[in-house]
């Protein structure tokens, strides 16, 4: 009897760790809820125009591609998490992109790459921000900056990143281009 | 009187095995629960305000969260209003193990 006691209080342990584990895994997976619907707006932060005179060895392909687009987040930047979780979920085949993680210390930039699963794209862990705020202009996250052959041609805060990739493939069209040279 | 001794002697090892089991039981139950439970991320002690992510509560001023070791950085967060932050965190250059005091200022755009 306390055989059969024993073996069902195991089962219901085991069943009430899968339930808090499954609980956790969706707690995770869906993005922190914001009032309103996603959106995109051109911010004047980037320094728009010019071409950064350093490129870390994660980004030195940027310079080289047509269209490339810098996504800069943060680790003290809480709407950034979705940020990651639309990248992850959502736009995984977006080739064209790189992440710029800017951070106060390179082991907090590390473990948001890894807590985020971001280890499948570009990224580039930027201690104190340095790189982001010298070369590009941006201290703020998240902020998309869109480099054409290396120079920055348009900078956006967003919030939905199907939005931002589609504000970005329409600018990429020839005939619509505006660049800000 | 030798027979009774026996079955009294079966039913102890009956009861230790029983026992041992169910010590067992437990204990996996225990590993079980901690390999879960134990590899929470420092992430879930961070404090959120604003669009800002902490790893302490607001304290001091913006002189002093951004004197000596700091990070200051701001964000952005959208809806019916644009909310922008400004966010500090004083001694971060290591986890939040390190860090002193941390600020943040929003303001509606």
């Amino acid at each position: 009897m306390l055989v059969v006691f024993g073996f069902a209080l195991l089962v219901l342990a085991v069943a009430v760790v899968v339930l808090f584990a499954m609980i956790g895994e969706l707690a995770a997976r869906v993005p922190a809820a914001e009032t309103g619907a996603g959106w995109v707006r051109p911010t004047d932060e980037a320094r728009l125009g010019s071409v950064p005179e350093v490129w870390p060895p994660e980004l030195a392909h940027a310079p080289d591609r047509d269209t490339y687009v810098l996504l800069v987040l943060s680790t003290v930047c809480n709407s950034c998490k979705a940020v990651a979780a639309q990248l992850v979920d959502g736009q995984a085949d977006w080739d064209g992109v790189g992440i710029v993680v800017s951070t106060a210390s390179r082991r907090n930039g590390d473990d948001f790459v890894a807590e985020r699963r971001l280890g499948g794209f570009v990224s580039y862990v930027d201690e104190s921000g340095s790189w982001s705020r010298e070369q590009l202009g941006v201290e703020s996250s998240p902020t998309a900056v869109v480099l054409r052959r290396g120079r920055v041609v348009a900078a956006y805060a967003f919030s939905d990143l199907a939005l931002l990739r589609s504000e970005v493939d329409d600018r990429s069209r020839p005939s619509e281009a505006k660049e800000a040279v | 009187m030798t027979e009774r001794k026996d079955a009294s002697g079966d039913g102890r090892r009956k009861g230790l095995g029983r026992r041992r089991f169910l010590s067992g039981v437990g204990a996996s139950g225990l590993a079980t629960a901690m390999a879960v439970f134990g590899s929470a991320t420092p992430a879930s002690a961070l404090v959120a305000a604003g669009c800002c992510n902490l790893c302490r509560s607001r304290s001091g001023t913006f002189a002093q969260c951004s004197s000596g070791t700091h990070y200051v950085w701001s964000c952005s967060i959208g809806g019916s209003a644009f909310l922008h932050c400004t966010c500090c965190e004083h001694g971060a250059k290591s986890g939040c193990a390190h860090v002193t005091q941390s600020w943040y200022e929003c303001r509606y755009n």
